[in-house]
C-alpha cells in the first residue's frame, strides 16, 4: 500500500538519468550517501530484471539512469511504482549505508 | 448528457462574437485555456487577445466556450477560453462543455492542440489536482500561474523554475490585468509543440496523487503548504458580510441604495437628455415641415429619444452590479442567500444567476450552467425572467415618476426609490416562488452538496468596470438604434394611416389624438379593449404593450408616440394629462399599478424565450414560462388594480 509517499520524477541534464524526489523522512535523515539496492525490495526487483540499470539513493532524491534513454516511456511508471512501494515499506536500501553505487552483482543478471 | 444539457457555442445579448466559433482554420493551432473557476482565465484571455469577455470576482461567470485569435510574429493562435472547471469529470454542464471540448466532441471543432492551464497561485495546492488530470491527458501543456503578486504580498514564495521541474512543463507567472508576465507567455504560446513534457503522467490513484501533489508542492514552496498571511481585509469585511443578521442587512442597504441612486443621481442626466431631444425634435419640424418632419420628430426622435433618456439609469445599474460582481461581494450574497434559496428549492449559485438577470435574464439563465442539479438549474432557469432586467427599468421609470410623488420617506430614503425597489424585490419574490412552485411539481431528482467558493475581495480597476458598464450600455443604445427604431417607425405609419381628417372645433392635441385613435394601430388597439379592459388601459396601452414584445422598453416609445401631440411637457407629465372622453385621469392610480404589475410578470422577451429553449433543449419550458408568467401578470396586474381602487 503507498499510502501517500510523497514522490514526483523530474527530468536531468542527462537524458539517461531521471531523478526521482522523495520526501520521506527516512532518506533525508540518513544523509547523502551511496547505499546498495539489495534484499527483497520491489526496486531490487526491477533492477533485476532491467539491464544496465543504474542507481544512486541521496538524501532526498533517487536517481537512476538506463543504458538507453528510449527506453524511459516504458520503464518509469515501473521504476516509479517500486519506489513508492519500497518507501512506504521502508526498503533497507533507504538507510543501509554502502559504498556501492552500482546495483549489485545478482541484480546485473540479463532480463 | 442530462436533457437538459445545453447545446455548445451559445450566443447572448452583447457577447455573441466571443462565443461559440468555428476554430477550424487549418494550420491554426489552437490552444485551450483550463483551469478552476476564478482563477483568471477570461482576464488573461482578454489581455492576451484584446478581447473583451466578461469578468467578475466569483466562480462561473464563463459558461461556454469563447475564442479569439492571437497573432504571435507571423503565426496565429487561436485561444480558446473554456468554463471554470474544478476536475475533468463533469458534474455540471458548464464542466462538461470543457470535457466536450477536451476530447473534441464539439461538432466541426477539433480538439485543441495544446493545453495552457491558468491557475490561482495563492491556491496552488487546490489547483494541482486539476493539473495532474490535465497532465494525464499527455497534450503539450504549460502552466500559467495567476495572482502572484498577491502570493507575494501575502508573504507566500514560490519557485517557477523548480514548479516547472516538477511537472515537466513550462510555468510562467502573470499578473493579468497588469500586463506582467504577458510577453513571456506570447513567446512561450509561439510553438506550443516545442513545450516539454511531463517524463511521466501524474498518478491516477487519488492515494498516490496526493503524494505526488504533496511532493510537488514541497519542491516548489520547501514547504507543503504555501502558509500565506490570512487575508486580513477579507477576514475583517465577512466577519460583517456574513454574519446572518448583519449580512443580511448590508445586503438590504446595499439594493436600497441602488434603487434610491436610479433616481437620485440620474435624474439631471435623465432631464438634460430629454431636454436635447426635445430641442432636437423641434429642429427637426422647423426644418423639414410635412410627413417626413413628422416621421422624424414624432417618430423617431420621440421614439427612440423617449426611451434613450434612460440610459443613465441604467449606466447606474450596470455600473453597481460591475462594482459588486468585480469585488468579490456577490459570492458572499450567495452564500447568505443559500439557506432561503434552499426553501424554494434553490441554492446559491442559483442567487448569483438570479442576481445576473436584473441586468439580462440571458447571461442569467447561462450562468444556471454551473447548477449540477438538473431540478435546481432548471428552476433557477424559469425564475431568470421574472428577475427584473434593464429593459423593465425605462417602463417602471417612466410610470413611477409620473405617479409616485416624489416625498421623504426616511432620511435619504425617498418615495420613488421605496417604489422601485418594491417593483425590483416583487419580481424577485415572485421568482423565488415560482421557483419553488415549479421545482416542487418536478421534485424527483436527488440533491447533492453546495460548495461556494469565497474569493479574496479585490479593488477592480477602473478600466474593467468601465468595460463592463460599455458593453451593456452600449447593447442598450444598440437595441435603441435597432429594434426600437425601426419599431417606432412602422408604429408611426401606423399611427398615421389611413390618414382622417379630425372634427372641426378640436385643439391641436384632440385632433392628433382623434387620427390616431382611427388609424390602424389605433384599430388593433380598441380590437384589445375586451381584453385588457377590466385592467384599465386604454387603446394607447393595449398597442404598446403589443409592440413591446418587440422589446421591452418600446412601450416607452410608443407612448411617447401615442402621446406626443403638440405637447412640449416629459412623457410622464403627457400622461399624467391624459383624460378620457368624461374627463377622467386615463392613468390613474389603480391602472398604473395594474401596468407596473403586469410589467413585473409577463414575459415579452422573445430572445429570453429562444435562451430558454436551447438550454432546456424543449419547447416545453419557454413555452410554459410564456403561458404560466402571461396569466400571472394578468391575473395579478387586476387584483392590483382591484386593491388600489378599494384604497383609493
Amino acid at each position: 500500500m503507498n499510502a501517500a509517499v510523497r514522490l514526483h520524477v523530474e527530468r536531468t541534464a542527462d537524458p539517461a538519468v531521471l531523478r526521482w524526489v522523495v520526501h520521506d523522512p527516512t532518506l533525508a535523515e540518513a544523509g547523502d550517501g551511496p547505499r546498495a539496492v539489495v534484499g527483497d525490495g520491489a526496486l531490487a526487483a526491477v533492477i533485476a530484471d532491467v539491464t544496465a540499470l543504474d542507481v544512486s539513493v541521496r538524501r532526498g532524491d533517487v536517481l537512476v539512469r538506463v543504458a538507453d534513454p528510449a527506453a524511459w516511456p516504458r520503464l518509469a511508471s515501473t521504476v516509479h511504482a517500486a519506489i513508492a512501494t519500497d518507501v512506504a515499506a521502508r526498503a533497507p536500501w533507504l538507510t543501509t549505508r554502502e559504498a556501492t553505487v552500482t546495483p549489485s552483482p545478482s541484480a546485473r543478471r540479463s532480463s | 448528457m442530462s436533457p437538459l444539457s445545453p447545446r455548445p457555442a451559445p450566443t447572448c445579448h452583447g457577447d455573441a462574437t466571443l462565443d461559440g466559433g468555428a476554430g477550424t482554420d487549418p494550420g491554426v493551432l489552437q490552444v485551450a485555456l483550463i483551469g478552476s473557476p476564478n482563477a483568471g482565465k477570461t482576464t488573461l484571455f482578454n489581455a492576451l487577445t484584446g478581447l473583451r469577455a466578461k469578468t467578475a470576482n466569483y466562480p462561473g461567470i464563463t459558461v461556454t466556450r469563447r475564442e479569439g485569435l492571437l497573432e504571435l510574429d507571423g503565426t496565429d493562435v487561436r485561444l480558446v477560453d473554456l468554463p471554470g472547471t474544478y476536475s475533468l469529470d463533469p458534474v455540471s454542464p458548464d464542466e462538461q462543455v470543457v470535457a466536450d471540448a477536451l476530447h473534441g466532441r464539439v461538432a466541426g471543432i477539433p480538439a485543441p492542440d495544446a493545453l495552457a492551464m491558468v491557475a490561482d497561485a495563492t491556491t496552488l495546492e487546490r489547483s494541482l489536482y486539476l493539473v495532474a488530470e490535465v497532465l494525464q491527458l499527455g497534450m503539450p501543456t504549460c502552466l500559467v500561474l495567476t495572482m502572484v503578486d498577491e502570493l507575494t504580498a501575502r508573504g507566500g514564495a514560490l519557485s517557477l523554475d523548480r514548479l516547472g521541474d516538477a511537472l515537466g512543463v513550462p510555468v510562467i507567472g502573470v499578473v493579468g490585468h497588469r500586463g506582467i508576465g504577458l510577453d513571456q507567455l506570447r513567446q512561450l504560446l509561439h510553438d506550443p509543440l516545442a513545450w516539454s513534457r511531463p517524463v511521466l503522467a501524474p498518478p491516477i490513484d487519488p492515494v498516490e496523487r496526493s503524494g505526488w501533489i504533496e511532493s510537488v508542492l514541497l519542491r516548489a514552496t520547501g514547504a507543503d503548504h504555501l502558509a500565506l498571511h490570512a487575508d486580513s481585509r477579507t477576514r475583517r469585511i465577512d466577519a460583517v458580510l456574513l454574519h446572518p443578521v448583519a449580512g443580511s442587512l448590508a445586503f438590504l442597504v446595499v439594493m436600497l441604495a441602488l434603487f434610491q441612486s436610479i433616481f437620485t443621481l440620474a435624474t439631471p442626466a435623465v432631464d438634460w437628455i430629454d431636454g436635447r431631444f426635445a430641442s432636437l425634435a423641434d429642429g427637426v419640424r422647423d426644418l423639414l415641415p410635412g410627413a417626413f418632419g413628422d416621421l422624424v420628430a414624432d417618430g423617431v426622435i420621440a421614439g427612440v429619444g423617449g426611451v434613450l433618456v434612460f440610459l443613465p439609469q441604467i449606466v447606474l445599474l450596470l455600473t453597481f452590479l460591475a462594482l459588486l460582481e468585480k469585488v468579490g461581494y456577490l459570492a458572499r450574497a450567495a452564500f447568505l442567500a443559500d439557506r432561503v434559496m434552499g426553501r424554494f428549492g434553490l441554492e446559491g449559485r442559483s442567487f448569483v444567476a438570479l442576481l445576473s438577470s436584473f441586468a439580462c435574464a440571458i447571461p442569467g439563465i447561462m450562468a444556471a450552467r454551473t447548477i449540477p442539479n438538473d431540478r435546481r438549474r432548471l428552476a433557477t432557469m424559469m425564475a431568470a425572467p421574472l428577475m427584473t432586467c434593464t429593459a423593465r427599468l425605462p417602463v417602471y421609470t417612466l410610470l413611477v415618476s409620473a405617479f409616485v410623488t416624489d416625498r421623504a420617506v426616511l432620511g435619504p430614503l425617498r418615495s420613488q426609490g421605496l417604489a422601485m425597489f418594491g417593483l425590483y424585490a416583487l419580481g424577485a419574490v415572485s421568482g423565488l416562488v415560482y421557483a419553488g412552485l415549479l421545482s416542487a411539481a418536478t421534485r424527483r431528482h436527488g440533491t447533492s452538496p453546495v460548495l461556494l467558493e469565497m474569493p479574496p475581495y479585490r479593488w477592480p480597476t477602473l478600466r474593467s468596470i468601465a468595460l463592463q458598464v460599455w458593453d451593456g450600455a452600449w447593447s442598450f443604445v444598440r437595441k435603441a438604434g435597432t429594434i426600437i427604431l425601426l419599431t417606432t417607425i412602422v408604429l408611426w405609419a401606423l399611427l398615421r394611416f389611413p390618414s382622417s381628417e379630425a372634427p372641426d372645433g378640436l385643439t391641436a392635441a384632440e385632433a392628433a389624438s382623434y387620427e390616431m385613435e382611427h388609424s390602424v394601430a389605433g384599430a388593433i388597439g380598441q380590437g384589445l379593449e375586451p381584453v385588457f379592459d377590466p385592467l384599465g388601459f386604454d387603446w394607447r396601452a393595449n398597442v404598446a404593450i403589443i409592440s413591446s414584445f418587440a422589446a421591452r422598453e418600446v412601450f416607452v416609445s410608443t407612448l411617447a408616440i401615442t402621446t406626443a401631440s403638440d405637447s412640449e411637457d416629459s412623457l410622464p407629465d403627457r400622461l399624467a394629462e391624459l383624460r378620457d372622453d368624461s374627463g377622467d385621469p386615463l392613468y390613474d392610480g389603480p391602472t398604473v399599478a395594474a401596468l407596473l404589475i403586469f410589467f413585473v410578470y409577463a414575459l415579452q422577451c422573445m430572445s429570453t424565450v429562444a435562451v430558454l429553449r436551447r438550454e432546456t433543449n424543449s419547447w416545453r419550458w419557454p413555452l410554459t414560462a410564456v403561458g404560466s408568467m402571461f396569466a400571472l401578470a394578468y391575473v395579478a396586474a387586476l387584483i392590483a388594480r382591484v386593491i388600489a381602487q378599494v384604497v383609493s
